[in-house]
């Protein structure tokens, strides 16, 4: 799942690098608090090889003629928690692009987000409670097989803006998943297999020292943009079923004359002054992107609306 | 097994190929990932449509070559392995852009075009990386990761698992030799023997990784003190300025 440079575009490239470095330079200093110099660094050492030696491990992915190996970001964030398994893995990532041209160097920000942010701050804060009240097999298992499912639409999503592939966006979409949906199956039972083994075994070594509960907002908000961005490329540009019916009884697909009067069009007029994305696409109507964009603001528009209102209740019922 | 080893002897190679007095070896490795980087950027925003300067960019890979230490043959191999995910993707470029493109009087099928200078871009871009790797000392790459700013921890993460990353590959292709070794009646093999295999592994792996920091603490290294010295001399900057020039060039010709 490793992006090349070559499907790129350069702003796209950049842009990930940057959003990268940052989450690099944000899990370093918060590791420096709690930092242990001759435990830790030996750990992540060796929980970085260890899973570059897991990726290794090729299977044959029935039906596709490709195969698919472990990823790792989910146990690795299990195992030492957000901040010191994103750094492990970046640097899996960084001997990859660089030993192994694995990845190419533009791309190396999209892939660190992929499969090293993705884990390790989006999923990881998600499944982190659950996993330690009752170490759920499930919890552990859903954790893994989502993370690379994420993964694997980051990729399609980062090659269909980058336009370099001409393969419309739905159907790279349906080919990554389908050869991924598979190899996630798998990244879920080694996952589990691994830190079930590990765990068994008490480490003079203190691994994953984050102790307190976290909160899952920001895993919650990331998951619902990538949901809106590509679920909402395959809305059906067919009418919805009110304006479905008011063609059909009407005989019209516009709304009938009795219905518009001066307020209504004034609010009318209004509303496409502000609309920023009317009828869900571009002001100029081009592009499929315009879709997924409306599909980001309105996740957006919801979540600060629906938090807010969540805030508002809670608020009142303390006073 | 075969992966394990054909890894580690890849790792190996690249180690010994450092160390050799090819001409691109003798140059800062700041330099080389300075030009490295603007190569990779400007190949990249190349038109798709644009094979004349896929193919000047290309005489820069070229030069390249010619003075790294790995051999072509290498090179060709790790691109083969690498293409087929870009393959799969621009495969489907023809069918889908049907876009009739002039080249030198012929009329061509856009989608053919973008195809052969995206996977031109994945030559060019892939090779000059690995020649930039395969022609530098390894603490001489980590320790311009830190020149550009890299995030200290995230730096010496690279490094200690970089070193871990030999001792994890022998014990691996030993376990593997042993478990091939035992199966004496050609018996069927057990998952459940092999999950305790992999987890004791890893437990020993962690033991042994304290012991080889601490040896690496008991020469000198420290964290906190961690720097190197990397400034490029005068002939470094002289090749970065005209590998530049000339990568500009050919970009904007």
């Amino acid at each position: 799942m490793h992006m090349a440079d070559a499907l790129l575009s350069v702003p796209v490239g950049v842009t990930f690098l940057g959003i990268s470095g940052a989450a690099a330079g944000y899990a370093s200093s918060r590791l420096k608090k709690d930092f242990d110099e001759e435990k830790t660094v030996p750990l992540m050492g060796v929980a970085g090889a260890f899973v570059f030696a897991l990726q290794m491990v090729n299977f044959a992915v029935p039906a596709t003629g490709s195969s698919g190996h472990f990823a790792g970001g989910f146990l690795l964030a299990l195992l030492l928690g957000r901040h010191a398994s994103f750094l492990v893995m970046s640097s899996v990532l960084l001997v990859q692009a660089l030993f192994f041209a694995d990845g190419g160097l533009l791309a190396l920000g999209c892939n660190i987000f992929n499969l090293a942010f993705i884990p390790s701050y989006i999923v990881y804060p998600l499944f982190k409670n659950i996993i330690d009240k009752n170490e759920g097999k499930i919890a552990i298992w859903s954790g893994a097989f989502l993370s690379l499912i994420l993964g694997a639409v980051m990729v399609s999503i980062q090659t269909g803006i980058s336009g370099v592939a001409e393969l419309p966006f739905t159907n790279m979409l349906l080919l990554m998943l389908g050869i991924h949906l598979l190899i996630s199956i798998f990244e879920g039972i080694i996952t589990v297999g691994s830190y079930m083994f590990i765990k068994r075994y008490s480490l003079q070594t203190e691994i994953n020292s984050e102790r307190r509960k976290l909160k899952p907002y920001f895993g919650i908000f990331s998951v619902s943009l990538i949901i809106a961005a590509t679920v909402s490329l395959f809305a059906s540009s067919k009418p919805d079923g009110l304006e479905w019916s008011v063609f059909k009884i009407m005989g019209g697909a516009s709304e009938p004359d009795s219905l518009t009067g001066r307020f209504h069009n004034l609010l009318g007029a209004l509303q496409d002054k502000i609309a920023i994305l009317p009828d869900y696409s571009f002001t100029d109507g081009s592009g499929q992107w315009g879709t997924s964009v409306s599909g980001i603001i309105g996740a957006i528009i919801v979540i600060i609306l629906a938090s807010s209102l969540g805030y508002i209740i809670r608020k009142a019922n303390k006073n | 097994m075969k992966t394990a080893q054909e890894r580690l002897q890849h790792l190996t190679a690249f180690e010994e190929l450092a160390e050799s007095t090819f001409p691109l070896n003798l140059v800062s490795p700041v330099v080389k990932i300075i030009v490295a980087v603007v190569f990779v950027v400007l190949t990249i925003s190349v038109d798709k449509y644009d094979i004349i300067h896929s193919l000047l960019l290309t005489s820069f890979t070229c030069f390249l070559i010619a003075i790294a230490p790995l051999k072509v043959t290498s090179v060709l191999k790790m691109l083969l392995y690498l293409s087929p995910f870009v393959l799969l993707l621009v495969i489907f470029n023809p069918l889908y852009d049907k876009s009739i493109i002039g080249i030198a009087g012929y009329q061509v099928y856009g989608g053919y075009v973008s195809a052969f200078t995206t996977v031109l871009k994945f030559i060019n871009t892939t090779t000059v990386s690995v020649l930039i790797v395969s022609s530098t000392k390894f603490n001489h790459i980590a320790s311009s990761l830190r020149f550009f700013r890299m995030p200290k921890f995230l730096v010496i993460q690279f490094m200690v698992m970089y070193r871990f990353i030999f001792i994890f590959l022998y014990d691996i292709i030993q376990s593997l030799q042993a478990v091939k070794a035992r199966s004496f009646q050609g018996a069927k093999f057990s998952w459940r023997n092999m999950k305790a295999i992999v987890s004791t592994f890893f437990v020993k792996s962690v033991l042994r990784g304290e012991e080889v920091y601490n040896a690496m603490l008991s020469r000198g290294f420290e964290i906190k003190n961690f720097k190197m010295d990397n400034r490029p001399k005068a002939g470094d900057v002289f090749f970065g300025f005209c590998s530049l020039v000339y990568i500009f060039i050919m970009r904007f010709i």
